[in-house]
This record gives C-alpha cells, sequence and structure tokens, in this order.
C-alpha cells in the first residue's frame, strides 16, 4: 500500500511522537523542511528562515518518536494480513517521516558508526517507500558514503564493510554489472573466511571467542542474505526468495544479541523488513505474471542502460495492489501523480494486450496529445519494444491519411505488420472512421494525458473518439493515464460498462521530489547605484509544497545586466533572471507569454550567463545541424554555445525535438519558451518560472494543467527540491488563490459546453448552437453515426443509445437533477433534428469521415471548386505541376476554396496575417515543397523593415509548421476527395493515385518526391531528403517503397552515403547526418 | 533470597552524583552467586542455540568447523562476566532496575543480551506519571590493589564509558533502539513505553551506573575523583551514580571456579561455601 496524507496525518498523532509535543512536532517537521530547502538552493536563495539552537536535539527526538511507530508495525511489514493494515500503515508512514528527518543529519565520521547510520537510513527510505529519495541522497553524499578500506582490518570488519559494499550496491542500483558485483564480493568473502576466520576466534579467551563467533554466525546469515537478495534483483530467482530471506535474517537476529552489538541487532532487523520490501517492489514481480513477452522485456530493461530494477511506488500500487494488468478491466483509469512512471505501465499493459490477441494480430494504439510527444514515446517504445520483435510505427503527418500511411495501416503482410500504432487523437479518428485497420482488431487504446478530455478546443474530441473506439471496436481495452483527477471512477465506469476500473493514486503522499512554489518579484537593492534584486516568497498550495514564511533574496544585485525600472516592471525579465540565477542546479525553464519574449529573454540571458567551460558534443551536433537546416546566423546557435535554448512554435519540429533531446541529456542551463510548453514538456528540469500563468490570449492556465507542469519539476533521482516560480506582478491575490484552487473532477466538455449553452439561456435553440465552431467534432460525430448507420429513421430512433456512448451525455443521465435532464433532453432533440437537416444532403455526411471535415464545410468546398473558373483535371493534381510555375499552377485556386472551408481557414489565415492572399499562400507552399530552406522563405516572404532575421525565421516557422503544414495536407487531401476535384481515383492508375496521395504528404514534409516524403516519414533532416530520396529509390529497384524499406535503408545507410547526400558546404559530417536521424527516428544503425 | 544491599563503607557524593561503597561478606557473596547469579549465568538454553546457529551454517556456504568448535566448547564462565551478573542482580534488587532479555523469538534466556553498554534495562522511578526511565550499567571487576583501579581508565575504561553514555546522544539512542525491537509485543512493553516517552521528552532523562566489583580493601579513592569529574557537564535530568561493591579478598579468583560444574556439585553437598571462605579469608 501507499503512503497517503491521511496515514501521514495519522502518525502524526502517534502517542510517541505526541510525547515530543504537538508544537514540537510541526517545528521539527518545519525545520527539516526548511533545511531540505536551504541544503538543495543555498547557492541561489538565501531563506530567511530562523533556527534556534534546540532544533538540532529537537529533530533528532522527532525522528526517534517517528521511528518508534515504523517500529510498533516492523513485524505486520513482515507478515502483512488484512488484519494488521492499520500496523503496515503506520509503519510506513513512521519510517516515512523518520527517514525526512534523519536524511538531513550530518553523516558520522567514524566508520562502524557511518556504516550503521547508512544502512539503517537506506531501511526507513525503504519501508517508508522513499527508496527514489534514498537513491538521489546516495548520489549527493557519495563520496562520504564509499565502503571502508578492509586492509588490516580483522576479520568480522572485513565482512561488515564487505556487506555495507553490497548494500550500498542495492540501494542504488545503478547498473547490471554493479549489482552483479554483489556476487563476486560474497564470494570472494567465502574463500577469505579460509584465511581469516581462525586468526579472528583465537584470543586466548574463550567467552571472547564465543561472542566472535556468534557475531559471525550473524554476519554469514546476513552475506547469504545479501546475496540472495542481489541474485534476485537481477534475474526474478529464486522462487520462494521471501522464505529464504527471513531463514537468514532470524538466525542472524539470533545470533547477534550474543556478540554485543546493538547496532549490528538493529540494523538486522531493519534490512530484513527492507530486503521483502526489495523484493515486493521488484520489476520481476510483474514478470511472473504475466506473460514471456514481459519476461523478455523485464531481463531487456534490467540489462539494458535503462538499469531498471525497482517500480517506483505508484507503480507498485498500480500492478500488485489496484490490479493494472486484471484482464476481466476493460477500461482502466489510472490517475497517477505526474513522473510516477506510467509510461512502463502502458508498456506492461500494451505487451499484455499483444499477447492476449495474438492470435488476430490485435494492434494497440498509443494516443499522445502533441506531435512532439508522439515522437517521443514513439522513440520510448521502439528503444524498449523493439529488441524483441514489437513494431512501433507512428503516424506524423496533419489531419489526412496519405499514401504510405495507408498502405503501412493496410498491410496485411505479417513481416511488415505493425503492433503498436502511436498518433495523436485526431489522426486515430480518422483512422478508425475511416475503417482503415479493419482486417485486425483494437486489442487496446492507450490514451496518454486523457485529462484533455476537458481541454476546450480538443476534449469534445478526445470524448467522441473513445465513443467511436467503445461503440465500433468492441474487444478494444482503455488505459486512460492522468494526473490529479478525483473522478477517475466515472471515466472507468463510462468506458468500461461495467467492466472498468479507476486506479486512484494520483492522492498518494509519494512525489519525485519536493517543491517549493513561489512568487518571485524584482526589487530595488540600495547596495549599489540603481541596484535591484530578486525576491521569492512561497505560497500556500492545494498539494501542500513546501511553505516557508517570508521574503527571501535571490542571486545577487543585478542578477541581469537591465537597468531597475526594467526589472521592476517586467516579468518576463524576472523570470529571466530567475531562471538565470538557478540554471546552476540542472536546466531551468523560463517561460513567457509570446514568441518574441521568449527571443528577447533567451537573448539576456546568453549576454549575461558565463560560458560553459566545455560545449557537449552534442550541443555541437545541434548547432551543426542548425546552420546546415537554416543558416549560420541563426541566432539560437549562439545562444546554445551558452547552453541556452528557446522552445516555441517559431521553430521548426525537428529544431524542437533537438531541443527537447539537449534538454533531456540535461545540457541546457536555461529553456525559453512560450506556456504551450506545458502541454509537452517531457523532460527533467530543475525550476520553472512562469512570467504569467496565462496562455498568449490571455486565458488562465487550470490548475489542472498547472499542477501537471510543476509536477514535472524536480528530477527524479537528482534533485531534492524543485522549484516554481510565478511573476507576482499585479496579480499577487489571484495567483495566491490559483495556487490554492483544487484540481477537481474532470468535467466532459460536452456537458461544459452544455452548460455555457443553458447558462445563456439557450437550451431551446440548441439546433442552431451547433452551427458554431465549438460544436464542429459533435456535429462531425453525429455524421459518423449517420453514415454508419445509412438509415435516417433507425439514427433517429437510436438517439438516445447512440448519444449515451459519449461520457458526457451518459453522465448527465445518471446525475438525473433537474439541469441535467434538461440538457440532455434537449441534446438529444437536437441531434434528432440535425440528423433530420443532414440527412438530405447524403453526399456530405458520406464524405464527412473521409475529410475530417464536418457536413458544412463539405458543403462549402464542394461549392468553391464548383465555382472554380476553370474545372480541374487530373493533370492540374500532378505534383509538378502543382508545385511548378506559378501563373500554370492550380495551386492559388485550391487555396482559396480553402480559405472558404471553416476548418482550414483560421489556419491558413496566419499564415501570412491579413496582408497575405491565397497566391502568396501558393507561392510559399510551392517553395517549401521546392526545397527552399526556411531562411530563403523567410527573407521572400517574412522579412519587414521592422523585424530581424530571428522574427522573420520565427514567423516562418510558425507559418509553416504550425499552420501549413496540418491545414495544407488537411485541404488537399480534402479536396481532392471530392466529387467536383476533376479526380477520379476509381479510373486511375495505382501509381497515379499513390501520387497524388502523396501530395499532402509533401506539403507535411516540404519535399516533392514521394522517396523523399518516405525519407522524411523516417526523420531525415529536409536537407538532404531528397538527394539520399532519389539513391533510396534508385536502390529499391522495382521494390515497392515503403514506409518500413525507408527505414531499412536508413539503418544500413553509411556515413559516406550520407555525406554524398549532404549540400555543399554543409556543417554536418555524414555521422552527424546519422546522429540527428538517430536522435530524431529513436532507431539504431544496423 | 535477593543479593545483599552490604554495608556502606564510604560515600562520596559530588553534586548530583552519587557514589558510593558497599561491601558484602562472603556469606552474602555466597547467596548471591548461588541464586540470582547462578540464574543469569548457566545458559542450557544457551548451549542448545549454539548448535542449531552453527547448523545453519550449512546453507550459507560458508564453513561451520571453527566455528563449531568454539560455540560447543563449553568453556567456564568469566570473572568479569559474573561480576556483570553480579551487578545486575545488585542493581535489580536495590536500585529498581529491570534488564528484560529478548523474549521475541522462543522465551528463552540469552544470556548475552547486553550489547554495547554491559546492562541496558529500566529503572522504576517511583513517581506516578511515567513511572520508568532508561537504565544504563557499565561494569568493571578488579582484584587490583590499586585505587582507583587501572579497569576505571583507556579506551574500554569505566571512566570512558560512563562519559560516553553520559555525553553522547547517539550511543544513548542506539541502546535505546536495541530495545525498541525487543519491546514491541513484550510483557515490559508499557514499562518501555513511559521510559522512551521520558526520553522522547529529553534524552538525558536515563540513569547511569557505573558498577566496580572489587575484592580488596574498600577506600574511597576509587570513586572521589571519578564523582568530581563525572558531575562537571552533569546533564539536567540524568541521574548518575557510581558503586563500589567490595566483596571479601580473593572473591574474584573463585568466582569462575564457582560455576565449574564438578565445583558447583561440590558446593551443592556443602562443602564448597566452607572451601572458599577458607581461602577467601577476611
Amino acid at each position: 500500500m501507499l503512503v497517503t496524507d491521511e496515514s501521514l496525518h495519522a502518525v502524526d498523532q502517534h502517542w510517541a511522537v505526541l510525547a515530543v509535543g504537538e508544537s514540537n512536532r510541526d517545528r521539527g517537521l518545519l525545520v527539516a523542511q526548511a533545511r531540505l530547502v536551504r541544503a538543495a538552493t543555498q547557492r541561489q536563495m538565501e531563506w530567511t528562515f530562523r533556527e534556534r539552537e534546540s532544533d538540532d536535539d529537537l529533530l533528532q527526538r522527532l525522528a526517534l518518536a517517528y521511528e518508534v511507530a515504523a517500529t510498533e508495525g516492523l513485524e505486520a511489514l513482515l507478515h502483512p494480513s488484512s488484519e494488521n493494515q492499520e500496523l503496515q500503515k503506520q509503519a510506513q508512514a513512521g519510517a516515512w517521516r523518520a527517514f525526512e528527518i534523519r536524511r538531513l543529519a550530518e553523516i558520522p565520521e567514524d566508520t562502524d558508526e557511518r556504516v550503521f547510520h547508512v544502512l539503517h537510513l537506506a531501511s526507513l527510505a525503504y519501508c517508508g517507500d522513499r527508496w527514489s529519495d534514498l537513491r538521489r541522497w546516495i548520489k549527493e553524499n557519495e563520496a562520504a558514503l564509499k565502503p571502508p578500506s578492509v586492509a588490516s582490518e580483522p576479520w568480522d570488519k572485513r565482512i561488515l564493510y564487505r556487506l555495507y559494499a553490497c548494500w550500498l550496491r542495492l540501494f542504488r542500483k545503478k547498473n547490471w554489472d554493479d549489482l552483479h558485483r554483489i556476487h563476486e564480493i560474497i564470494a570472494g568473502l567465502r574463500e577469505d573466511q579460509k584465511v581469516y576466520e581462525q586468526e579472528a576466534l583465537s584470543s586466548d579467551n574463550g567467552q571472547k571467542d564465543r561472542m566472535m563467533a556468534l557475531r559471525l554466525v550473524a554476519l554469514y546469515n546476513w552475506a547469504k542474505a545479501t546475496e540472495l537478495l542481489g541474485t534476485f534483483v537481477l534475474q526474478g530467482t529464486p522462487g520462494g526468495v521471501n522464505a529464504a530471506l527471513d531463514r537468514h535474517f532470524d538466525t542472524a537476529i539470533k545470533a547477534v544479541p550474543g556478540s554485543r552489538d546493538a547496532a549490528l541487532n538493529v540494523v538486522l532487523k531493519w534490512l530484513q523488513v527492507t530486503s521483502r520490501r526489495m523484493v515486493v517492489g521488484s520489476i520481476w514481480w510483474v514478470a511472473g505474471k504475466v506473460n514471456s513477452r514481459v519476461t523478455h522485456f523485464v531481463k531487456s530493461v534490467t540489462e539494458g542502460s535503462q538499469a531498471l530494477f525497482e517500480l517506483l511506488p505508484p507503480q507498485r500500487a498500480a500492478l500488485q495492489e489496484h490490479g493494472l494488468l486484471d484482464q476481466a478491466s476493460h477500461a482502466i483509469v489510472v490517475d497517477m501523480p505526474t513522473s510516477g512512471g506510467k509510461t512502463l505501465l502502458a508498456e506492461f499493459r500494451m505487451l499484455q494486450a499483444l499477447n492476449q490477441f495474438d492470435q488476430d494480430r490485435g494492434w494497440v494504439t498509443y494516443v499522445a496529445p502533441t506531435k512532439a510527444l508522439v515522437s517521443q514515446i514513439t522513440r520510448r517504445l521502439r528503444r524498449d519494444l523493439e529488441p524483441f520483435g514489437v513494431v512501433v510505427e507512428q503516424l506524423t503527418g496533419a489531419i489526412e491519411i496519405d499514401a504510405f500511411e495507408d498502405a503501412m495501416l493496410a498491410s496485411e503482410d505479417p513481416n511488415s505488420e505493425f503492433d503498436v500504432l502511436v498518433c495523436t487523437p485526431e489522426k486515430l479518428q480518422l483512422v478508425l472512421r475511416n475503417d482503415k485497420i479493419e482486417h485486425r482488431p483494437l486489442a487496446l487504446c492507450v490514451l496518454d494525458e486523457a485529462h484533455n478530455i476537458e481541454d476546450e478546443e480538443r476534449g469534445l474530441r478526445i470524448e467522441l473518439l473513445l465513443a467511436t473506439i467503445q461503440r465500433e471496436c468492441t474487444r478494444a481495452n482503455f488505459l486512460l493515464l492522468m494526473p490529479y483527477v478525483p473522478n477517475a471512477q466515472d471515466l472507468a465506469r463510462w468506458l468500461g460498462k461495467g467492466a472498468g476500473k479507476a486506479i486512484s493514486i494520483g492522492t498518494s503522499a509519494w512525489k519525485p521530489n519536493e517543491r517549493v512554489v513561489g512568487l518571485f518579484q524584482a526589487v530595488p537593492d540600495e547596495s549599489v547605484r540603481a541596484g535591484w534584486k530578486m525576491s521569492f516568497s512561497t505560497l500556500v498550495t492545494t498539494p501542500k509544497t513546501i511553505n516557508l514564511a517570508g521574503d527571501h533574496p535571490v542571486g545577487g544585485v543585478r542578477p541581469l545586466n537591465i537597468a531597475r525600472s526594467t526589472a521592476l516592471n517586467a516579468p518576463t525579465s524576472q523570470a529571466a533572471a530567475m531562471a538565470k540565477v538557478f540554471s546552476d542546479r540542472g536546466t531551468s525553464i523560463a517561460v513567457a507569454t509570446n514568441t518574441n519574449h521568449v527571443w528577447s529573454m533567451a537573448r539576456r540571458i546568453t549576454k549575461d550567463i558565463a560560458p560553459l567551460k566545455r560545449v557537449p558534443e552534442d550541443i555541437r551536433l545541434v548547432q551543426r545541424f542548425l546552420k546546415t537546416e537554416i543558416g549560420d546566423d541563426f541566432e539560437l546557435i549562439d545562444m546554445l554555445e551558452r547552453g541556452v535554448a528557446v522552445h516555441h512554435s517559431g521553430l521548426s519540429d525537428e529544431t524542437r525535438s533537438l531541443v527537447e533531446w539537449l534538454a533531456e541529456e540535461q545540457h541546457l542551463r536555461v529553456l525559453c519558451a512560450t506556456t504551450t510548453i506545458a502541454q509537452g514538456i517531457n523532460f527533467p528540469v530543475s525550476s520553472v518560472f512562469l512570467s504569467s500563468h496565462k496562455y498568449p490570449y490571455g486565458q488562465p492556465m487550470s490548475p489542472r494543467e498547472f499542477w501537471n507542469l510543476a509536477g514535472r519539476v524536480g528530477r527524479l533521482g537528482q534533485d531534492s527540491v524543485g522549484v516554481i516560480g510565478l511573476a507576482k506582478g499585479d496579480s499577487e491575490s489571484e495567483i495566491k488563490q490559483f495556487v490554492k484552487e483544487s484540481t477537481g473532477a474532470l468535467v466532459s466538455r460536452l456537458v461544459g459546453l452544455l452548460d455555457g449553452v443553458a447558462a445563456a439561456g439557450e437550451l431551446n435553440n440548441l439546433q442552431q448552437v451547433f452551427a458554431r465552431e465549438e460544436w464542429r467534432d459533435f456535429r462531425c460525430y453525429v455524421a459518423h453515426l449517420m453514415r454508419e448507420s445509412d438509415n435516417l429513421e433507425t439514427v433517429v430512433a437510436q438517439a438516445d443509445e447512440l448519444l449515451r456512448s459519449t461520457y458526457g451525455y451518459s453522465d448527465l443521465r445518471a446525475r438525473r437533477g433537474k439541469g441535467d435532464v434538461a440538457k440532455a433532453d434537449a441534446l438529444l432533440t437536437a441531434t434528432q433534428s440535425y440528423v433530420r437537416e443532414i440527412s438530405e444532403h447524403p453526399e456530405n455526411v458520406a464524405l464527412a469521415d473521409s475529410t475530417g471535415f464536418a457536413p458544412e464545410g463539405v458543403r462549402s468546398a464542394l461549392l468553391e471548386l464548383r465555382n472554380l473558373e476553370n474545372n480541374l483535371t487530373p493533370s492540374d493534381w500532378e505534383p509538378a505541376s502543382l508545385f511548378g510555375k506559378t501563373g500554370e499552377s492550380s495551386l492559388p485556386d485550391l487555396i482559396s476554396v480553402m480559405l472558404h472551408v471553416n476548418e482550414l481557414r483560421s489556419s491558413l489565415d496566419e499564415i501570412g496575417g491579413p496582408s497575405v492572399d491565397h497566391r502568396q499562400i501558393a507561392n510559399i507552399t510551392s517553395d517549401w515543397v521546392n526545397g527552399k530552406t526556411i531562411r530563403q522563405i523567410a527573407e521572400s516572404y517574412f522579412k519587414n523593415d521592422k523585424d530581424d532575421s530571428t522574427a522573420a525565421i520565427s514567423k516562418a516557422c510558425k507559418a509553416i509548421y504550425r499552420h501549413l503544414c496540418n491545414s495544407g495536407p488537411w485541404g488537399m487531401s480534402a479536396l481532392s476527395k471530392m466529387p467536383t476535384s476533376g479526380l477520379d481515383f476509381d479510373s486511375m492508375s495505382g501509381d497515379a493515385r499513390r501520387r497524388i496521395n502523396s501530395l499532402p504528404a509533401m506539403i507535411y514534409h516540404g519535399v516533392r518526391t514521394e522517396s523523399a516524403v518516405l525519407l522524411r516519414m523516417n526523420a531525415v533532416p529536409r536537407s538532404v531528403a531528397e538527394t539520399l530520396g532519389s539513391v533510396f529509390k534508385s536502390d529499391s529497384g522495382s521494390q515497392e517503397l515503403s514506409v518500413k524499406s525507408a527505414r531499412d535503408f536508413l539503418k544500413n545507410l553509411s556515413d559516406a552515403s550520407w555525406s554524398a547526400a549532404a549540400p555543399k558546404n554543409a556543417a554536418m559530417s555524414g555521422s552527424d547526418y546519422r546522429e540527428v536521424w538517430h536522435q530524431l527516428s529513436g532507431e539504431k544503425p544496423s | 533470597m535477593a543479593v545483599a544491599l552490604g554495608v556502606e563503607v564510604y560515600s562520596v557524593d559530588h553534586l548530583r552524583v552519587i557514589a558510593r561503597g558497599r561491601s558484602h561478606t562472603a556469606a552474602q557473596r555466597d547467596a548471591a552467586l548461588d541464586v540470582e547469579v547462578r540464574a543469569l549465568i548457566e545458559d542450557q538454553a544457551g548451549q542448545n542455540l549454539a548448535a542449531e546457529l552453527t547448523a545453519s551454517l550449512n546453507l550459507t556456504g560458508f564453513q561451520s568447523k571453527n566455528l563449531d568448535a568454539v560455540l560447543n566448547n563449553g568453556s567456564p564462565p568469566k570473572d568479569w562476566e559474573i561480576g556483570e551478573a553480579y551487578s545486575e542482580a545488585y542493581l535489580g534488587a536495590h536500585k529498581n532496575c529491570h534488564f528484560p532479555w529478548s523474549d521475541s523469538w522462543d522465551h528463552r534466556k540469552e544470556k548475552s543480551s547486553l550489547p554495547g553498554s554491559d546492562l541496558v534495562g529500566l529503572q522504576e522511578t517511583g513517581t506516578k506519571q511515567l513511572p520508568f526511565r532508561f537504565a544504563f550499567g557499565e561494569v568493571k571487576t578488579s582484584k587490583e590493589a590499586k585505587y582507583p583501579p587501572g579497569v576505571m581508565y583507556g579506551e574500554e575504561g569505566l571512566k570512558k564509558q560512563i562519559e560516553d553514555l553520559r555525553d553522547r546522544r547517539p550511543i544513548r539512542e542506539k541502546l535505546v533502539r536495541y530495545l525498541m525491537v525487543r519491546a514491541i509485543g513484550s510483557d515490559w512493553e508499557d514499562k518501555f513505553k513511559a521510559a522512551l516517552t521520558r526520553f522522547l521528552t529529553a534524552n538525558t532523562d536515563v540513569a547511569i551506573f557505573g558498577i566496580l566489583l572489587r575484592d580488596v580493601a574498600p577506600n574511597d579513592a576509587d570513586l572521589k575523583v571519578r564523582a568530581h569529574k563525572t558531575s562537571i557537564q552533569h546533564p539536567e535530568k540524568m541521574h548518575i551514580e557510581l558503586l563500589a561493591i567490595y566483596l571479601p579478598p580473593g572473591s574474584i579468583d573463585m568466582l569462575a571456579a564457582f560455576f565449574v560444574p564438578s565445583v558447583a556439585k561440590a558446593k551443592a553437598k556443602g562443602t564448597a561455601i566452607k572451601k572458599s571462605d577458607k581461602k577467601g579469608g577476611k
């Protein structure tokens, strides 16, 4: 079971703790927090917390009191049963608190005292479920914990010190080899026994010898238990390890009193319990429960670079206590703290599902909210699962399925079939609504960051996607992963239809590290002329982050070289100053509300931050990539020289991915980003400073989003304290309220929309309200239901049942309040009317699914295509014509049609603002497809007198990657499917069909040939895609090109071939290209 | 009959440190040895345990031959061991002390259950609230005709041991932890809780006993300086008591012999006491 806030509260009332005194207890816990924070941030912040002379003594007494509570429950932890659960909880909570305090104590200098201190502290950590904190503590104190030398030590000490060395290995679990040494150390002791034991037992004093003999009996049994445990951690054997461990520890504990060593006696008892906790938390536990695929997986993660031996407490609880792998549960909703290790849980469940559906060739989908996360997850899954034959594919493009994706999805060749498909909700929706994988059952849908179901923009889409899966993929299982959702049970009930399970461990006390959340501001400092400095004050928050009253000075005077008046009034500069000061501790993120502010923050920090002592080779590689792909003078290159980077929509997808990689590798000191990073951050950072808690358009983050971001601050295993700051500005009371707000129940966006309609008194007018943009996803869904049924009256009659497959409607019906019934009734009536309305144009309904447009969007597209001056012909759609000479291409016409379609218009408008017309957009598109670099496009279309080249490049990147690459391919694909497109796919040759179907991907990837598209789909940088594409095509001969054949080609490509494809004067070498490809794709060269 | 209180032969208390000398007669000595000390010393259960423990080594991969020889040789107890038992019996009878055995595993006595400090246990304080505190005792047995004897000094001397218990919180905590892992579920758990509650309020609220077992003529020089020095830095609430027990001359040499099986048998017939009386003399 997990330590909870309730069990901590209960142990705070334990008689031993109360013996110390309630006010003393509170004081002690506060001092412990203050010391932790001070130790972690002493170089950045001067905490004004005042200690008292008596605090040391108080902490010792308090720690001992909590240890008493823990000791009372040690037997319960050793022999857990339903009867002694309260004692187990008490033991864990007591150990948790005792560790919290004792880890701050100085490590004794005396060798023996040190050995016992460490073993005892580590045991407290294990019994309190805090091994991740322990591992960090070991890392922080590595030098002081070094095992003592055994040279010239007597035999019993030799054994003790050797065993200490073994347990250090067991605690730190560095890697396979490190653990494997335990076996050798114990074997060495057995050899040493022959040499040293006799002397140890020859003191000429029978009683002393007897004491030594008893001590040796204890030590030998302890050694054997250590060896057993080491073996189990490494390979999950022997079976029945608990009984064997108990046997040896029990014997050791019987023998040791005779040796008159109180410390050894106590520590053996604690280590016995610790060894049991280690066994129960071992990753091998899972292997024993599932199937051979999982066993292979566990073997691979223990032996590989991940060195993963132990489940984090939330993982262990989800698996062992909450039945995450229970096959009877069709829908499992996991509410888990951020950084609790949910991807690993998903991997276990995925392997289980693949195994379960093996005969039917079932597939699994992993749905992530952003393209960046799709890439990250793909890389992770490939790394973890491909070694034993699980094929992971991702869908990269916009809201369309291109020819190659289509082929990959439809493949029935067991040799090239994928097992896991990673994609965004939008892509999966298209796949499912168009029955792209009809021939194989969907075994499992994993939905990551599933709280997005309440997102204003995409929530409804996600909810309806789940409804579609639930209705149409009848055998599919669900795994929803989300943080801070108190009503996970509601979702489980909806999706599971009676076989749902909610695993709520979001409220456990476990966290990857402690956190401080506070306000920062710049204040005048008169110690120098016009001086200023930063100040930080902590906030009282709902998740009980550390709160130390007072204003705490940060850094020195004038941490950035800017005028006082600017510093005092500009939250962006203040966030930059905070991030710069805290960058000493590891990557620090400074968040601004728009791209321009992000660039200016990064510029300022770059100017004022000291150069890196040594620029890591990974940074050098990214610099060469930027020089080649963008240009020598791109500002980010110089910023990286000092460990500073930016992350926003004004960068290419590849650049963002590489910046994330540098952050993952911990090469970045400061990362300046826009608020949207909250959605995509999946790498370790030690602090985050927000100039505002609002998104660029003034909308505040939801508390759930904020805590999800805050939850990632502080690197597991590295930072004991993560620091999150918000600029005080003029919104102090608003922010104070914001961090106190609870995350609240997850509400369906459908219900949210209906609430809005009801509040506006428009419930009786709902069908008209449907026309609004925010209802588009709902209209698409209804159209889909209509198409599936193909019979108006059936749909009308079954509307209630069909709507019940949505979370919102079923929730409203379940609630049965007066207002709820009214909303549900209104929705039902309006839906029925809408069904009748769209049934008048069945062709629009049919096209809605294949295009992803709502029926109204289909109608606009059809009409506008018909209204074109010149009717389109198949030759107009040929890539050479479409992206060919201006004046002869029909691309401007197509863009003008797109601008009339609601689904596309706003995004296309963003490409150049109101002054850019459809011709300009067509020109940009052609240049992009024809290989013009971002810099060239920026110079041609986005440079003006006001902007420098960085601003122009940012605008160009935003226009292309954010808007053109989404709306362009989507529009192109949708228009090509219209009956008025001039195309007749049925009469086309296979080649021609594929060429037309490749058009969207060409726009998406910015290349003009099919072979280059395939390479870009496999993460090949754009600057070499066309040249390598030609090689790929010629190498392939008559063989059909596919995503997989492109990947195989790339895996076998030599440095020389990469090099030969590089453009003239490229800063990147062949091996650079290969490395970048490796990082972006997650693929390893053969 | 309980071990005798004996006659107080001097009192050199200094400030709050109590320092007394008491002498025991041969009869008193023998009575104590025969009852309380014998109960503490003779240990058939310990012998059985030894056999069980050496057998356990077969499963560890370590050799058991040498250990077997040591653990099962039945060597007689040493004088210092008997000295500790004597002191333990004395503190139990006259200072309201209770030194619990490990009874967590099979209720058998483990005579060597006294780690770190020679004696670790509880003392009844007579107060209404929290009537127990922790009691730690250090014992030295010496026949040296020197005042104070050599055992008072050095790394393992009584002086250092008492000072460590007085000054070093980690040592006291270690001993408390040792009791803690045994107290849970024992019949002395309530006493332990009372003592611990005191300790958690002030970790100096303990009783410390330093005992010299001597067979020389009583002399207050054994304790006088020590009482004085120990009173410097005497922590609040800590009870410190130094005690010298003077047995008849020659007693220490015969302590071990008292428990040699043949001697014990003879003693049972009523001969050994007289013998030792004669040998020890007055």
